[in-house]
């Protein structure tokens, strides 16, 4: 049977491909929501300190970050639904099998590793990978549908989980998301495929001479496509000259962009603000804002409905960004957001103290400006690095994001355990968004986005 | 000379103002009163010497108490453990968890010993500075090692504050003085020039390259204020002496003081954003740096004895213009004595800014004067009016140099003399914040 063929002509199967990995990113996102809600419950029951469990969670960033230029490789050597069907058995044994664990390693283990691997292989890089397969035109719609999916995924599920931690114990969460990483599995496998080519179509609102490159490299989040007729035509006409037997090994791809990337001033700065993003939202803010709030009397399930609010601000404010990039500096943007962040970080503490109305405030002011940070970074980089490279670029420049983000939920959880105290948590964070909006600043300004891409050589000697 | 005449009627009226008994609340954390009580207290926060005999022994409980009990006029924050209690056999009675609910603190004691106890507390206030203190019980008699102890560290309630050690009040006064000096250079000489040049014409930039140059300087200095002022902080507190225990740092960053320090390093780090903004491509944007120095002067106001002053929002005002005024005559100041005697527009100008500038802190710190001073023999009579009497002789210096200096061409000499007093005002400046003003 042939589950295609029921679709054909009346829909493009890529919109169910398109739906498919848009609910499995979304039940991946509801694994890496966890470690908030269950920070406090792990430290009751097994008596460990904070320190301890955000290791594991540190960890869980480390993997799910470095995954991403990976990812890439296993999807060609194994096609996307092998790769898919096999992170989400990840994910579910991983998570199914905390609720057996007894020692710390075994969680550093099972959430750290095992979940850490496992939602790295469903990372942005999945949707990223499927949207440039399946889609020439609205390429730009999907890939902003599982993005969404992705970074507000991970938000909005909280309220939920903490109820089901405060009703039923942690293992009962736990529990639930396993079974539904588990029920995922069949529905990738039977509706999910690899390729337009595998069931004989071709990418939607894609031309003959755009087949030309099976290896197209991903395209960022917010440009639009750029349709083949676009392209100037010697690059189209190299590209169907050349048609590579085989795609050039993507793992060595990977390893030589970033030692490419290394040698450019300008990707040490995007790279460096990048760290001090993640570790201002994931790190600090997505792991340890509901125990931070339950220290100062807030409830859980209201702690964790403030996160679910900054995830749907951080949706208008990452669209808002978006339609900001394409007008202003990509620069200034940053230097204001992160300038924002930073204050807003310095004044949490008269949140946490006041009632519920700071932490209100606090929760809307920093949704907007959450994954805002994304659009003018990648802008940035495909302004620097040309549109050719940009996905590999913003791959390792999104590992030093979780590189940051892994730092500050250990280095918080560890301060918290040595000094009691979350404040100098906050605060170092705040004054780090500070430097980070000094830093985009001396980005060179030949990356202001009007100017055509240059190749790194160039934009090096600049 | 409209702008003069308002200012000099300003100053008769802050005179007058000198003579208004106001009553001023005090937002500096005193100890109204414990349990068991504590009869070396008498009202108003002082103490008796401490070899008097009800500060040595303390009141004489007939049974145990089970608890120590402390109320402080405002909410406190526990420093470290914040609450201790040492019992006649030298060791440590009290129990459990410190209770800190706003103005109380508590803590259960096994007090079953008979002799002397010794409390002692460590908070900070919320006007961020510490509070130190110390006070004795007997349980049915008088006796053990805390009576015949010399009365090491006193038995009085709080010193003046940031006074317990005077390592805590030499680094204190170094941090503020660094903390204005980098307000000046940093904040001052920008707006001074900008305010002085107006708004810049379209095209060109109308800040001079010399201005970067005290920015960066000023931006370092406020940085540098601040390891000082935490260092001053937990000195004070006694917290590093014996080790540097990370329970009592985190409890220093958890408090008032914490916050402001993390918000003045916020401040200096937007500074050096800013400055660079300007400076690569928005001279537009220079009005965020003036607001930003206004920002950071009100911040300032909450470390300050501003706080004591009711209606709060005065006092700061009165603060923050205080050193805002201060900021714009120390920076265009620097900057002149910087770029050798030239400044950055016509002298006239510069001098009429000058003597506004000067007259606005002078005026402020006549009404500061007097809603923190009780009479005009303070000034004399205590050691905060002392050191206010002095720092108004030096500003006077400064004041006095510049109008000699504007006769005077070239007057490279008097202005680096003049440099040299309003480096002294500064450091007064920083020792008076120390200080307990006789009006808190």
């Amino acid at each position: 049977m042939r589950l295609d063929r029921l679709f054909h002509g009346r829909l493009y199967y890529g919109w169910i491909v398109a739906g498919v990995t848009f609910l499995s990113l979304l039940a991946a996102a509801g694994v890496r929501s966890m470690p908030g809600v269950l920070i406090v419950p792990l430290e009751r029951d097994f008596g460990w300190t904070r320190a301890t469990v955000s290791a594991a969670v540190s960890i869980n960033l480390l993997l799910y970050g470095f995954a991403g230029p990976f990812a890439a490789a296993l999807m060609d050597r194994l096609g996307v639904r092998r790769t898919m069907v096999l992170a989400l058995a990840f994910l579910a044994t991983g998570v199914g099998m905390t609720t057996v664990m007894r020692a710390s390693w075994q969680l550093d283990v099972l959430w750290g590793v095992v979940v850490g691997i496992g939602t790295g292989a469903m990372a942005m890089t999945l949707g990223a990978y499927v949207a440039t397969r399946w889609f020439a035109e609205r390429r730009g719609l999907v890939m902003g549908m599982l993005t969404a999916s992705s970074a507000t995924g991970q938000l909005i599920f909280l309220p939920l989980l903490a109820s089901l931690v405060v009703l039923h114990g942690w293992r009962a969460a736990t529990s639930t998301v396993a079974v539904v990483a588990l029920a995922m599995i069949p529905v990738v496998a039977i509706f999910m495929r690899n390729d337009p080519a595998d069931i004989g179509l071709r990418p939607l609102g894609a031309t003959p001479a755009a087949d030309a490159d099976p290896s197209r490299s991903i395209r960022p989040p917010s440009s639009k496509p750029a349709a083949p007729e676009d392209l100037p035509a010697s690059v189209q006409a190299a590209a169907e000259a050349e048609r590579p037997v085989k795609p050039p090994n993507p793992a060595v791809a990977a390893v030589r962009a970033l030692s490419d990337g290394m040698r450019v001033r300008d990707f040490w700065l995007l790279a460096g603000s990048f760290f001090v993003c993640g570790a201002s939202t994931q790190g600090l803010i997505g792991t340890h804002l509901i125990p931070a709030s339950m220290e100062h009397g807030i409830p859980e399930v209201t702690a964790a409905g403030m996160l679910a609010t900054i995830g749907v601000f951080d949706l208008v404010g990452t669209v808002c960004s978006g339609w900001l990039t394409d007008r202003w500096d990509s620069r200034y943007l940053l230097c204001w957001y992160y300038a924002l962040r930073g204050l807003s970080l310095l004044f949490l503490p008269y949140a946490l103290g006041t009632s519920f109305a700071g932490m209100a405030a606090f929760a809307v002011f920093y949704g907007l400006d959450w994954v805002a940070t994304v659009p003018p970074t990648v802008r940035l980089t495909a302004d620097i690095f040309g549109r050719q490279r940009v996905g590999i670029v913003f791959g390792w420049i999104f590992a030093s994001h979780q590189v940051g983000s892994a730092i500050a939920a250990f280095g918080a959880g560890a301060a918290r355990t040595s000094f009691g105290t979350y404040q100098g948590a906050f605060m170092a964070a705040g004054l780090l968004c500070l430097i980070a909006s000094g830093l985009v600043m001396r980005i060179s300004p030949a990356s202001r986005g009007l100017t055509p891409p240059l190749r790194p050589a160039e934009a090096g000697a600049a | 000379m409209t702008a003069a005449h308002a200012a000099v009627a300003f100053c008769i009226a802050a005179v007058a103002v000198l003579w208004v008994d106001a009553p001023a609340a005090s937002a500096h954390a005193l100890l109204l009163r414990s349990d068991p009580p504590d009869l070396c207290l008498l009202p108003g926060g002082e103490s008796l010497p401490s070899d008097a005999l009800p500060c040595r022994a303390g009141a004489v409980l007939p049974q145990s108490p089970s608890t120590v009990r402390l109320v402080f006029s405002e909410a406190v924050q526990p420093i470290g453990r914040g609450l201790r209690v040492i019992g006649p056999d030298g060791r440590r009675a009290d129990q459990g968890a410190v209770g800190a609910a706003g103005s109380d603190l508590s803590v259960t004691v096994d007090a079953r010993p008979s002799g002397t106890y010794r409390v002692v507390w460590s908070v900070v206030s919320p006007d961020t500075h510490p509070e130190l203190g110390t006070m004795t019980f007997s349980v049915r008699r008088a006796g053990g090692v805390i009576l015949e102890g010399t009365g090491a560290g006193g038995a009085g309630a709080a010193s003046p504050a940031g006074g317990a050690a005077g390592w805590g009040t030499a680094l204190g006064a170094v941090a503020h003085a660094l903390h204005f000096a980098g307000y000046a250079l940093g904040f001052g000489a920008f707006a001074a020039v900008w305010l002085i040049s107006g708004p810049p014409p379209s095209g060109g930039p109308a800040i001079p390259q010399a201005v970067w140059g005290l920015t960066g300087a000023g931006i370092v200095l406020l940085l540098l204020a601040e390891p000082f002022s935490f260092a001053a902080e937990s000195v004070a507190l006694g917290a590093i002496g014996g080790g540097a225990d990370p329970a009592v740092v985190g409890t220093v960053l958890d408090s008032s003081f914490g916050r402001v320090l993390a918000q003045r390093l916020g401040a200096a780090i937007l500074l050096w954003v800013l400055a660079a903004a300007v400076r690569g491509g928005a001279p537009r944007a220079a009005w965020t740096v003036l607001l930003l120095g206004a920002g950071l002067a009100f911040v300032d106001g909450q470390a300050a004895h501003a706080t004591g002053v009711r209606p709060l929002w005065w006092g700061l005002i009165v603060n923050a213009a205080h050193l805002a005024a201060m900021g714009l005559w120390a920076g265009m100041l620097a900057f002149i004595v910087s770029s050798r005697g030239a400044g950055p527009a016509r002298p006239s100008d510069v001098h009429r800014f000058v003597a506004a500038a000067a007259v606005a802190a002078v005026g402020t710190g006549i009404v500061m004067a007097a809603e923190h001073l009780a009479a005009l023999r303070d000034f004399i009579a205590t050691p905060y009016g002392r050191t206010l009497a002095v720092k108004a002789v030096a500003a006077g210096a400064v004041g006095g140099l510049g109008w000699l200096a504007a006769r005077r061409d070239p007057a490279t000499r008097l202005h680096s003399w003049e440099a040299a007093a309003m480096v002294a005002v500064l450091v007064l400046a920083g020792w008076l914040v120390l200080l307990r003003p006789p009006v808190p």
